[in-house]
């Protein structure tokens, strides 16, 4: 029976106890580390490649749904929740395993089983790819951005954020001081920033409304926002009624 | 058009039965008592029934889109009298006007008709104001059922807002993490366990059985505040800080029940979850005349935690303050990068309920 690697990243203390203690028992399971943070999380699922990771949604940091969209190594993933319906709402969707804390040994078994199962057959990371690429509304507007930069992590606010362009199957998240690539569509951010803050002012275009200097005309039936940085952006015709709608003129 | 009058069919099948049956009595009252043709009569009937009933429907409209205030006032019995007066007097008139044309060369049915002009315009006269009545009576009814209903309705939303209350009070994501901790407890540390267990038992005791009492004494909430506290430092360590700086004289202070709790949720939420480093929560309380003032800082080490989430909680509060107390300006926020301090002042006498 060969070995599958497996890294715990959970931040409390007394479940990742618990849970090492499980897994000390199985013999084909071998722990090779523990992240109490969604930073470390990524740093060592590259450095480390386990085939399985247990993987806690609420972290300090960066969050497990927002570690998976900037990981490289894809290993096979167990998350871990006590209550959280709208992520388990997303993972039904895309068939990603899932355990309710608190969890039995047996359901832990089972679920590593599965896991095994995949990496065998060689699709553990098709689950996560849809998972990523999930575009479902979540339960209340995303507050920061994970972007990697080569090897480097950055969270940003949102708040920093000047606009999202679309950059064919990317985005580009431009902050004021530098430009992230991330794989995600228009859509999601449409769908999941906060509708007061930010406007769709064109097909390619999602812009931060407090960065608006000011509204031009451009031509016959289409304007053009300055934000204060002094980027031009051209609005569509709908994009200019939802900017008017979000500005309430 | 009946049934834009009358609410139900029933009520509009019956006044349309009533209304054939008394036409039809009419008719044999005049055919038989007079010597006037079978068709002038029938004529005469058919007339004065559609008079009637194009009067009422006017008269019913009057009534249901007239006014919504259906008090009983000398000046609106007046004014109803004299609509009721002038549209008989219409009715006669017109009835007159159609029957003499048709029937201008029939003398005895002429005769007949300028006989009979004061006793028709009795007879409308009292044949309006009985389907007013009646009409009125069963507006009545009906505004007794809706009235009945929106009371229901009301009760309805009350209970779904305490039901809302109760809910928000004990956190799922809070009950499923403590259960957690319990499970991991029992097998690592089982007298940590128990001592874990006891304190949700003695949280989800307070926040279950003060539900319907809305003040509490500040000493009951603190002490249920601290548990709370005690709780998640289970699960955050060393991550989560607390102390309390509180004035002997405050303990005895009234405040709502479970008032405070949001804050700490929030502060563990923002400041544990997007920090690994220590969240430290200070409460302060101390009186100042007629009021207590609390405060809740909050010190997290990471400028960028957004605080823009914290809004649901503090606007919870803020309506929870507007409702006891019935004032709202005692909640202040005062908040630059590290800290965050929530201010609130609750005032000892004046209650709205005590």
């Amino acid at each position: 029976m060969s070995e599958f690697k497996l890294l715990i990243v959970e931040d409390e203390e007394p479940a990742r106890l618990l849970l090492k203690k499980y897994v000390s028992e199985m013999d084909d399971i071998e722990l090779i580390g523990e992240c109490t943070d969604g930073f470390a999380g990524v740093k060592s699922i590259n450095e480390l490649k386990p085939d399985i990771v247990i993987l806690d949604i609420n972290m300090p940091k960066l969050t497990g749904l927002e570690l998976l969209e900037v990981i490289e190594h894809k290993p096979a993933v167990i998350f871990s929740t006590a209550y959280d319906q709208y992520a388990i709402a997303a993972f039904e969707k895309n068939a990603v395993d899932y355990i309710m804390k608190p969890y039995s040994k047996a359901r832990l078994r089972q679920a590593l089983d599965k896991a095994c199962k995949s990496i065998d057959a060689g699709n553990a990371a098709d689950a996560i790819d849809s998972l990523v690429k999930n575009e479902e509304p979540k339960a209340e507007p995303i507050r920061r951005v994970a972007v990697k930069n080569g090897t480097k992590i950055f969270v940003i606010p949102i708040e920093k954020v000047d606009f999202i362009e679309a950059d064919g199957d990317y985005v580009k998240v431009h902050t004021g001081e530098s430009t992230y690539l991330k794989e995600k569509t228009m859509r999601f951010f449409e769908m999941n920033l906060s509708p007061d803050e930010f406007v769709r002012v064109h097909r390619s275009f999602i812009i931060n409304v407090n960065e608006i200097s000011k509204v031009e005309p451009y031509d016959k039936d289409s304007h053009v926002v300055i934000l204060r940085s002094g980027k031009q952006i051209k609005t569509s015709v709908a994009g200019y009624k939802a900017l008017k709608n979000c500005l309430g003129i | 058009m009946m049934n834009s009058i009358f609410t139900n069919s029933k009520d509009a099948r019956i006044a349309a039965a009533v209304t054939a049956m008394c036409a039809f009595l009419i008719f044999l009252r005049i055919y038989y008592s007079t010597d006037i043709s079978l068709i002038s009569a029938i004529t005469d009937v058919v007339v004065a029934i559609t008079l009637f009933v194009i009067m009422f429907i006017a008269m019913a409209n009057n009534i249901r889109y007239g006014h919504e205030n259906n008090k009983l006032t000398f000046g609106g019995s007046l004014r109803g009298g004299i609509i009721l007066w002038v549209a008989s007097l219409i009715m006669v008139a017109v009835h007159y006007a159609i029957c003499s044309d048709i029937f201008y060369m029939d003398a005895r049915y002429i005769a007949f008709l300028e006989g009979s002009l004061s006793v028709r315009f009795i007879i409308s006269f009292l044949a309006l104001l009985n389907g007013s009545i009646i009409y009125i009576l069963l507006r009545y009814k009906d505004g007794l059922k809706e009235q009945k209903q929106n009371e229901i309705k009301l009760l309805e939303k009350l209970k779904e807002a305490e039901l809302e209350a109760l809910k928000s009070q004990i956190n799922p994501h809070f009950l499923f993490n403590s259960l957690n901790s319990i499970s991991s407890l029992t097998i690592l540390d089982p007298d940590a366990a128990q001592e874990m267990v006891l304190k949700l038992s003695d949280y989800l005791r307070y926040t279950i059985s003060n539900k319907g009492v809305n003040l509490q004494s500040f000493a009951d909430e603190l002490e249920n505040i601290e548990r709370y506290l005690e709780i998640e430092k289970v699960r955050f360590g060393e991550k989560l800080k607390f102390k309390n700086q509180i004035a002997q004289e405050c303990l005895k202070a009234k405040i709502p029940y479970m008032l405070l709790q949001p804050l700490y949720e929030n502060a563990i939420k923002y400041g544990v979850y997007s920090d690994s480093e220590a969240v430290k929560i200070i409460t302060r309380a101390r009186m100042s005349g007629n009021a207590m003032v609390v405060e809740v800082e909050n010190i997290s080490n990471d400028e960028n935690t957004s605080r823009k989430g914290t809004g649901i909680g503090l606007k919870n509060i803020a309506e929870r303050m507007k409702l006891t107390y019935g004032s709202d300006n005692l909640l202040s926020i005062n908040s630059d990068g590290e800290t965050f301090i929530v201010k609130i002042i609750i005032p000892q006498k004046d209650l709205k309920e005590g």
